[in-house]
């Protein structure tokens, strides 16, 4: 093992005696869990050249020096789409997805292991910076402040460079979307907005609901248009409105033009009513079901709602689709296990309390969170179902706003 | 008739009683937005309007008015009273000049936040690494650290003048301070800083009180005057050192970071820092005109601490201006000490990568709660210690922070050049020429601080 600010102290020669300080090392940042370098940077600032590592006939630690045949091979840096290890990882801030945590590095392991030098962790902690500062081997690593390359994700501070093509090693995308969002609370919001970028469009969905709101205003507005549009498409209608209504007029007003019919209509239905009321809470994307379908036809209806509907513990029985009268309420899973003889009106549960989309929210969350209810249905004064306001939605409006609690996702 | 079935007692099934007979009149509603979307008129009315009329100026006002107030602590009080008494208005020009670098260089720091979404030790890593963030963060901890002491001197001095003995004030403020921040949100902990700035309008009312002569602050202020004398060059470089303190820089990106401001809304901030150095400095402008028009007048030109300069109010200008001056005084001490801990706590997460924020909650930021408790905690207890020397300590950190403060500003400077980092919102050139024109004289009034430091100590 050798340490990369080691290795910035070792000197390039040639088999002609000419010889020039390392100045950087490129790796190939995609081609393993354990990147290989591939180019010495060497000379300094105007001077600087590269030399492919291929080159390399020996690496001597003990006299730190890397040896190549010719240094005159060497091409003009051209470091702009490279990852290179000081300038690029030195200092950076880093995640790590073991430890579920972020940190600053303080210098980098790399194993030389049959003519090759690899990245196979980074060094946070104190000992590092103090070999560092005093240019020396001790103290020794500590080793629980050296965090894994495999598990580290290295983001570039630029939403940008993802479309640009910058190479990542999604790793990260294997979390679950409440510990991203964890995660992305830690780092600038530019790296927020770029780890957005790099994750598929439905898990980018669940983080960004998982954020706080000040947050999602901040990486949506680094994101493209078609992404953002995209974006509050895939999040669940409540969220998803919230969000349009912190937007700048303009931006909201150009969002919810370009907006498919389905989710704009859902959205414009839910900024009708303002925020701090049960309509300003409700999420319209529920499952309703007429209340003259059997078990069986019943159950096709919900399974084929499933993917497409954010909550989905509750099905609501209406009269019909036309005017959406609410008949009663059953669980799904009450719904998916019952006798198959029976009709959905028969084994709902018609006894149900209901909201006014302008009830105060505060007061209907304490009605729904006191009753340990999954939703409470909300209907117009004509009876028509509009939505519910959910036990996710209630939590909120219970909760301090000091008490860090994210966004719940308890029957979605 | 479909059977019934059992009914709960009180309850009826929802089609009896139909859903209108469950429903609550609605309320008034706030008033919306009418929009055209694709050819339908809606009334949107869950929309977060921005704020109109008084509260559209407030609500603006946040981190720059905060770190600009805090600079005007009790070291600030002590050096612009010294200043009103021992020259009279001579020095308020020099205030109406280091108000416009003052500007520049914090809305620099709040553009480079918001461009970024970075504190400014984070780039100071990023960009240079990690020498100079070692020797900048060294600094900042033993000054801020220093600074935090003489702030709960402050509190102390001024509670004392109120009649509460400071061994019962300080620890209650600490404790208080403590809690806000641990168990509050940012924009909760910014409101309360931001209340604790209206105390400063004791220092203008006191000023009038004072009854100045209005021509000769006129004067003072539009006709600079020089003089080449050891102390008068003292003085002014004091006000300057006073004024632009590093952590005032470091605060104040930070907490427009922890803000939420982004790089595309970017606007309100610039005014917000504006703002907090005109205000900031008027605040110190009015220290400076009530002791020179009381003290100056009355011949009593040699004040040491903010305390003394209250002490010294009350037989030339009445207990009124005296109490005024006090208020100021545990104002601004009380400012300063929960923004200074948590400047430190910034400066030193942001080096090492540490997460850190006011709205984290503590599970989640127990290293930067920690450090925040510890500097609060080492700040109180080291005030109540009898006899500290306030004065030779406050010497001390005014020389750290003075050589910390160019290489700031230099970093600042060049960070804000850096078009990857900034994009359009980096220096143009009237800025840079503003900007690198206070580095130059901020670089010549410590470096002359310090040979006068250094003569002292030579010539005893």
């Amino acid at each position: 093992m050798v340490m990369l600010t080691e290795v910035l102290r070792f000197a390039v020669r040639d088999e002609q005696g000419r010889h020039a300080p390392v100045s950087d090392l490129a790796i190939a940042l995609l081609d393993d869990d354990y990147p290989p370098v591939t180019h010495i940077y060497f000379g300094r600032n105007s001077h600087k050249r590269r030399v492919s590592w291929d080159l390399v006939t020996d690496l001597d630690i003990k006299a730190s020096t890397i040896r190549v045949n010719d240094l005159n091979a060497g091409e003009a840096a051209n470091d702009e789409k490279e990852v290179l290890l000081k300038r690029d990882i030195l200092d950076s801030l880093i995640l790590d997805l073991l430890g579920r945590r972020t940190t600053r590095v303080c210098d980098v392991l790399l194993s030389a292991n049959d003519g090759e030098l690899r990245v196979k962790a980074t060094d946070a902690g104190f000992a590092a910076v103090v070999r560092r500062i005093f240019r020396v081997n001790w103290p020794a690593i500590d080793h629980t402040s050296v965090f894994d390359w495999k598990y580290v994700e290295f983001l570039r501070g630029d939403p940008d460079a993802v479309r640009n093509g910058a190479g990542y090693r999604m790793r990260i995308k294997h979390l679950p979307a409440g510990e991203i969002a964890l995660l992305s609370d830690y780092i600038p919001y530019l790296h927020a907005a770029e780890l957005l970028k790099l994750l598929p469009d439905e898990k980018a969905a669940d983080v960004l609901e998982d954020t706080s709101i000040e947050r999602q205003i901040q990486i949506i507005e680094e994101l493209d248009e078609a992404e953002a549009i995209n974006l509050l498409c895939l999040m669940t209608p409540d969220l998803a409105t919230d969000l349009t209504g912190r937007l700048e007029l303009r931006t909201m007003r150009r969002y919810l033009s370009k907006m498919p019919a389905r989710c704009r209509d859902r959205i414009i239905e839910l900024l009708q009513y303002s925020e701090d009321s049960v309509g300003g809470a409700m999420t319209n994307d529920v499952i309703a079901l007429p209340r003259d379908l059997d078990r069986a036809a019943a159950k096709q209806a919900a399974e084929n709602l499933l993917e497409d509907v954010h909550f989905t513990s509750l099905v609501f029985v209406i009269d019909n689709e036309e005017d959406r009268s609410l008949r009663g309420t059953i669980m799904l899973r009450d719904l998916l296990a019952a006798d198959e003889s029976k009709s959905l009106e028969e084994l709902m549960n018609p006894y149900l309390q209901t909201l006014s989309p302008y009830d105060d929210a505060g007061r209907a969350a304490y009605r729904i969170v006191g009753g340990q209810l999954p939703a409470m249905a909300v209907v117009n004064t004509a009876g028509r179902l509009l939505g519910a306001m959910t036990m996710e939605a209630a939590l909120p409006k219970l909760l301090p706003p000091t008490s860090s609690v994210q966004r719940l996702k308890i029957y979605s | 008739m479909r059977p019934r079935p059992e009914i709960a007692e009180g309850l009826e099934p929802i089609e009896e009683v139909g859903a209108a007979g469950l429903v609550e009149a609605p309320k008034p509603i706030r008033t919306g937005v009418r929009l055209n979307i694709r050819g339908r008129s809606i009334y949107l009315r869950g929309l977060r309007l921005p704020p109109r009329g008084i509260w559209k100026w407030l609500l603006i006002l946040g981190p720059g008015l905060i770190a600009t107030s805090a600079g005007n602590d009790a070291g600030g009080v002590a050096t612009y009273s010294s200043a009103g008494a021992k020259y009279g208005y001579q020095l308020i020009w020099v205030m109406v000049v280091l108000t416009v670098g003052y500007a520049v260089v914090q809305e620099m720091c709040s553009r480079l936040g918001a461009a970024t979404g970075r504190g400014l030790l984070d780039l100071i890593r990023e960009k240079f690494g990690l020498g100079w963030t070692l020797f900048a963060v060294g600094i900042i901890v033993v000054a801020n650290g220093g600074v935090t002491i003489s702030e709960f001197v402050g509190i102390g001095a001024a509670t004392e003048l109120l009649g509460v003995s400071r061994f019962i004030s300080v620890p209650l403020v600490a404790a208080i301070l403590w809690y806000l921040v641990i168990f509050g949100s940012y924009a909760r902990v910014e409101k309360v800083f931001l209340l604790m700035t209206l105390v400063f309008f004791a220092y203008p009312v006191a000023a009038i009180l004072a009854k100045p002569d209005w021509h000769e602050v006129l004067r003072g202020t539009v006709i600079p005057s020089v003089s080449l004398d050891r102390d008068f060059i003292f003085i002014v470089v004091g006000l300057l050192g006073t004024t632009m303190t590093p952590y005032i820089q470091v605060f104040q990106q930070s907490s427009i970071v922890e803000r939420g401001a982004s790089r595309r809304r970017y606007g309100p901030e610039r005014l917000d820092a504006y703002f907090g150095s005109i205000f900031s400095n008027l605040m110190s402008v009015s220290m400076i005109i009530a002791t020179a028009a009381t003290l100056y007048v009355a011949g009593q030109h040699d004040i040491e601490s903010a305390a003394d300069a209250a002490k010294a109010l009350q037989p030339v200008a009445g207990s009124s201006a005296m109490l005024l001056f006090a208020i100021g005084l545990l104002g601004a001490s009380l400012l300063a000490g929960g923004v200074l801990p948590l400047a430190t706590s910034y400066a030193i997460s942001e080096a090492f990568g540490i997460p850190k924020g006011v709205n984290l909650d503590y599970r989640r930021g127990r290293v930067f709660f920690g450090l925040f408790t510890a500097f609060i905690a080492i700040g109180a207890a080291a005030a109540l210690v009898p006899d500290i020397p306030i004065f030779p300590l406050l010497v001390g950190i005014q020389v750290l922070n003075g050589v910390l403060l160019p290489i700031i500003l230099v970093f600042i400077l060049v960070l804000i050049n850096d078009e990857r980092l900034m994009s359009s919102l980096k220096n143009s050139l009237t800025t840079n020429i503003f900007g690198w024109t206070t580095f130059a004289l901020i670089s010549a009034a410590v470096v002359t601080m310090l040979g006068l430091q250094i003569y002292g100590l030579l010539t005893g």
